[in-house]
């Protein structure tokens, strides 16, 4: 899964070694903070971060009994899918605290079955908290693969995605099967998910699904603008947060994961101003034709 | 109101269908007619199985028992659905013409791009429900009576000839929910669109509908206007004393102090 680069090797490696980390996170974050802005459009963000550390726990057991990660990383997110329609139906027990309690009982099964494996210590790490330098061509090969599956299925879906996801019963009058899309956004964000943890960590990956959105949303009323602003959040965030794990030696997927803040605390003061503005412009608005009469 | 409509061919006809989810019945043995060019206010309070039937009238939800009858081909039906307001999401950043547009996504060719025809059709549906000058106002901005009457723009731009509407005037101040009531009467008259109006409260349709069906305990109970607003059938729907005044030619019911 991993090139043997050690930590040490990367302080005197030259910056064309940080190429393929920038790649691979930029190819993962331009997918994630795309569907991310329905991640949290759709109040779903705890199942994004069940799913992700349910991938996480799937990874750590394949690594303990010897067999193909790949294979225990999806039949773990896909197992947690299969409990996403069933908590939407409860009505004794919220939403939030039966992914909670998922979250938590896939995060514990991650570390245990990662603390059991044979796996040398790195590689247990980059499992849960992701290694970026170690990316390779193959990684961001896998990630590209995805990332235009995911786009596209996104773009030419866009109106019924978007419309199952606002409105389903408006969306059911039009003849339009909910259901059918739901379950391609689900299927879609899960496949995204399982090869984004493989590459980058669950932390990280979850911090794309949610910091670059809640930021595009918090700074535009357009929809297509936030997924713009998302995926540059996302972009920035990677550049900043690799070079800064390489310049000073810190771990780089979760150097990285807390950069997508960088944006959201740099653009925030202007957003307020701009609001503020805004809301002045349209109190004069309301009180200039009172004064005129 | 017109008096024609009874006797016409029936649009559907809703053949003693019992309504639930899973082991949940909520209405049983339901029948009643809806005609071209009928205005019925369902009527009942919250919880009585309003939205049930409409989903139900809307293909949503399939009887447990009976059937719903439609006496025309499936493509002649162009249902043009408003939904409670409280269920939309004000976190979605949509302008009211996005959402309008909404109504033009076609089943069968979702990825279609929407044309300027498509647009056009949008702006019109916003000007015929009185809100032309919010079409790129974000919808978490819009007021209770604004967000209505977008809901009504949408439906309209499905260029419907029946229209379904689940509580349009809840939570409106007077002014607004009277402004919303007119909207629809013009809309039903000028347009020719049959309604199916769901309201907890009687008084809002009484001078609108020909026919109102009052949804109380399981039980739909169907007739036209001057046959339900009797003391009697009050009295057998409710279980309570009502009066019912004329005011400037306009009705209203009330409910009379007990002795």
């Amino acid at each position: 899964m991993h090139t043997t680069v050690l930590a040490g090797d990367m302080a005197v490696a030259p910056l064309g070694l940080l190429i393929m980390p920038i790649v691979s996170a930029s190819i993962a974050s331009t997918a994630c903070c795309y569907v991310g802005v329905y991640v949290v459009l759709r109040r779903i963000v705890f199942v994004s971060a069940a799913l992700a550390q349910l991938g996480a726990a799937g990874v750590g057991l394949g690594l303990m009994l010897n067999i193909n990660p790949v294979v225990t990383c999806y039949a773990f997110i896909l197992l947690g899918m299969l409990f996403v329609p069933l908590i939407q139906r409860e009505r004794r027990v919220s939403r939030e605290s039966v992914l909670g309690a998922m979250y938590a009982i896939a995060a514990s099964l991650a570390m245990i079955f990662v603390a059991k494996s044979p796996a040398e210590e790195h590689l247990m790490e980059s499992t849960l908290f992701g290694e970026l330098l170690y990316a390779t061509k193959d990684v961001a090969l896998r990630l590209g693969i995805v990332t235009i599956i995911t786009l596209a299925i996104h773009l030419v879906l866009f109106k019924p995605l978007l419309l199952s996801s606002f409105d389903p019963e408006f969306a059911t009058t039009l003849g339009i099967r909910t259901q059918l899309f739901d379950s391609v956004f689900y299927i879609a964000l899960a496949i995204l998910i399982g090869e984004c943890i493989r590459a980058v960590g669950a932390l990280l990956t979850f911090s794309y699904l949610v910091l670059p959105p809640v930021t595009a949303l918090l700074l535009t009323d357009r929809l297509k603008i936030a997924f713009v602003i998302s995926i540059s959040c996302g972009l920035v965030a990677n550049i900043a947060g690799v070079i800064i794990s390489f310049h000073y030696d810190l771990p780089s997927s979760p150097t990285v994961a807390a950069c997508t803040l960088l944006p959201l605390v740099a653009i925030a003061p202007l957003a307020i101003c701009l609001r503020l503005s805004k809301a002045r412009h349209h109190i004069k608005s309301i009180q200039q034709p009172k004064k005129q009469t | 109101m017109n008096s024609n409509i009874a006797t016409s061919k029936p649009l559907v006809t809703v053949k003693g269908i019992w309504l639930g989810y899973g082991r949940n019945v909520v209405l049983k043995d339901v029948e009643f007619d809806v005609h071209h060019g009928d205005f019925i206010g369902l009527v009942g309070p919250n919880g009585a199985g309003k939205t049930t039937l409409l989903k139900a009238l809307l293909g949503m939800l399939r009887p447990i028992r009976g059937s719903i009858i439609w006496h025309t081909k499936k493509d002649e039906v162009r249902f043009g659905y408003v939904p409670q307001r409280e269920l939309l999401d004000e976190l979605y950043p949509l302008s009211a013409i996005d959402i309008v547009l909404m109504s033009l996504i076609q089943a069968n060719k979702p990825w279609r791009r929407y044309t300027t025809d498509d647009i056009e059709i949008a702006h019109w549906a916003l000007e015929q429900a009185g809100i032309a000058d919010i079409a790129i106002k974000p919808y978490r901005l819009l007021s209770g009576g604004q967000r209505q009457r977008l809901l009504v723009a949408r439906a309209l731009a499905a260029k419907p000839n029946v229209l379904v509407l689940d509580e349009p005037t809840n939570g409106l101040d007077l002014p607004t929910e009277h402004g919303v009531m007119e909207l629809i009467a013009r809309l039903h008259h000028e347009h020719s669109i049959t309604i199916i109006f769901a309201t907890h409260l009687l008084n809002v349709v009484i001078n609108y509908a020909n026919r109102i069906g009052i949804v109380h305990d399981g039980r739909v109970r169907m007739g036209t206007a001057s046959e339900m607003l009797s003391q009697e059938k009050l009295r057998e729907a409710y279980g309570i004393e009502t009066g019912i005044a004329t005011v400037d030619g306009r009705k209203f019911v009330f409910v009379k102090a007990s002795k």
